[in-house]
């Protein structure tokens, strides 16, 4: 087993020190304040703009849209890799027995409670999602809360039966409407776009685009790092 | 007030969560690190990062985490020198490729545990009572001695398969702990 | 005590992810490190311009007594960015484990006769 020698682990502590210590010193004794012009610029008259009350809202889907549609793309190149790297073998479900006997090693307070509690947890994802320009939301939370109702599945029922396919052709779709969706609404001014979408619904619809991206990403990463780790 | 105490909480629990030998205890610190941050985040007037942490650390980071380490359990080796010697590394290096190498890779491939070793100089009960591992590896005038509980299961393992672990010019010889405890029977070995 | 700020504080724990990042043997403790290193960055992006009497940027309002609302959107988004790095590094983790059976980073490999892979499938 190779051992870092006592030269290399007091340079790491010292550099550590060092950056930490310089990185303070300088930020309490000289540091200026920012100044505010960006803020009034973003928050003055934006319901009357945007027709959104949630000004954050109001930034990452009309001022600065483009940091949204990059993000999606990085959701799903992150999606791409983990496809890539895990590969596993189909699985053939043999039903010779029926599923109700391989659970009794799971615990059944957990199967009672989780199938109690996951219509609400799917209610409260698709409010959050929906309401984003008005309250605290948006899509990317309500993608996340949905995709921990289906990860709750995997608690109650660990057998090797979900088919993703349907949730990857549906992310690749929803992609190319979430890139379409800002372009001829906000960029080009399409008149067929414009006169079909106000601007509180084009909030709506790009938030349930989003979601509903999040959702199928984040669903696809985990059954696929589970099913990858459960093989031999 | 409580915003003060918050952020020193958060300060002490990154220093656990990095500098913490058990695996499970640091993972369970980091979720508690990660609602507790999020609970900062809205203290700060930022409620949407704050939902966004919330939903995203706590519901997915952490079950990933979990099925993660499913499979990593540790295992403490003590290999016990002579008593009159100090350990140097010469003495480390030349009993390493035939004894500790192989005992390593057995019980990281086969038994799918994770092994930590260390290397004392103490007595046996010393060791067996201020340290407490799960294996001690003594070597004798001509014999190996494996010393470990007898209903642990990768002891057994480590046990039976122990020809294909050392090579033929050592014998290994099998004792429980409870023998070495109670009385000296390997002062006379 | 003053110098107990959101700012100092954030400071702190992003070198103290560093540190962590820097030693740890156990490849799953890295990954921790760097998620504390990133919530370190956030949590200092956000207390930027903050005065006692500010007010979230939602609804109406006084816009002078807003928090600042760009950085928050920023954010969100970095958020996100941070679990797919975690999903990455974890699988990454577990496709060494298992073609190498070793979880440190300073064990050179294992065992060098056992370098192929046997019957990939298609993904």
């Amino acid at each position: 087993m190779m051992t870092s020698s006592k030269a290399i682990s007091l340079l790491r502590l010292l550099v550590v020190l060092i950056g930490a210590s310089l990185m303070l010193g300088i930020y309490s004794t000289s540091f200026e304040s920012f100044g505010t012009q960006l803020k009034e610029f973003f928050t003055t008259d934006f319901l009357a703009e945007t027709g959104a009350s949630n000004s954050v809202a109001a930034i990452y889907l009309n001022y600065r849209v483009y940091d949204t549609l990059f993000e999606a793309l990085m959701l799903m190149v992150s999606v791409i890799e983990v496809i890539n790297v895990s590969w596993y073998k189909e699985r053939r479900a043999y039903s010779f027995v029926t599923p109700r006997i391989q659970l009794h090693q799971y615990s059944e307070i957990i199967i009672q409670m989780v199938s109690f509690v996951y219509p609400y947890v799917l209610l409260i994802g698709l409010y959050v999602m929906v309401n984003g320009h008005v309250s605290p939301g948006g899509g990317f939370q309500g993608g996340a809360i949905l995709a921990t109702a289906l990860i709750s599945r995997y608690l109650v029922n660990p057998n090797f039966d979900l088919k993703i396919d349907g949730f990857e052709r549906t992310e690749k779709i929803l992609f190319v409407f979430i890139l379409l969706t800002p372009i001829s609404y906000l960029f080009l001014q399409w008149p067929p776009v414009t006169a079909v979408l106000s601007d509180g619904a084009y909030m709506i619809l790009m938030n349930t685009l989003i979601g509903l991206k999040v959702f199928s990403g984040l669903s696809i990463i985990f059954y696929r790092f589970v099913y990858y780790e459960a093989q031999e | 007030m409580i915003e003060k105490v918050l952020l020193v909480a958060l300060v002490v629990l990154a220093i656990v969560v990095t500098q913490s030998n058990n695996l499970l205890r640091s993972l369970i610190l980091l979720e508690v690190f990660s609602l507790l941050i999020a609970l900062a985040y809205l203290l700060y007037q930022a409620p949407d990062v704050a939902l966004a942490e919330v939903a995203i650390g706590l519901g997915l980071s952490t079950v990933l985490y979990l099925v993660g380490i499913k499979r990593i359990r540790v295992f403490h080796i003590c290999y016990v020198f002579d008593e009159t010697q100090a350990v140097r590394d010469a003495h480390i290096a030349e009993v390493e490729p035939t004894v500790v190498r192989p005992l390593e890779l057995f019980l990281e491939k086969r038994e799918n545990v994770e092994p930590h070793m260390a290397y004392s100089n103490k007595s046996l009960k010393d060791v067996i009572e201020n340290d407490q591992p799960d294996l001690i590896v003594y070597q004798g005038a001509e014999k190996l001695y494996f010393i470990g509980n007898q209903d642990d299961q990768v002891y057994q393992d480590v046990l039976s398969s122990s020809g294909d672990i050392v090579d033929g010019s050592f014998q290994v010889e099998g004792i429980s702990i409870e023998k070495v405890k109670n009385d000296d029977i390997l002062q006379s070995y | 005590m003053e110098f107990i700020t959101a700012e100092t504080v954030s400071v702190l724990i992003f070198f103290i992810g560093l540190y962590g990042l820097m030693t740890q043997k156990n490849i799953i403790k890295t990954i921790m490190s760097l998620s504390i290193m990133e919530s370190g960055v956030y949590l200092f992006f956000i207390t930027t311009n903050l005065s006692e009497n500010s007010t979230p940027p939602i609804g109406e309002g006084d816009p002078a007594l807003f928090a600042d609302p760009v950085p928050q959107a920023l954010m969100i988004t970095a958020i996100v960015i941070g679990i797919g790095v975690t999903a990455i590094g974890l699988t990454m983790f577990v496709h060494y484990k298992q073609k190498y059976g070793i979880t440190n980073w300073t064990r050179k490999v294992a065992d060098p006769s056992r370098t192929s892979d046997d019957e990939r499938s298609a993904p």
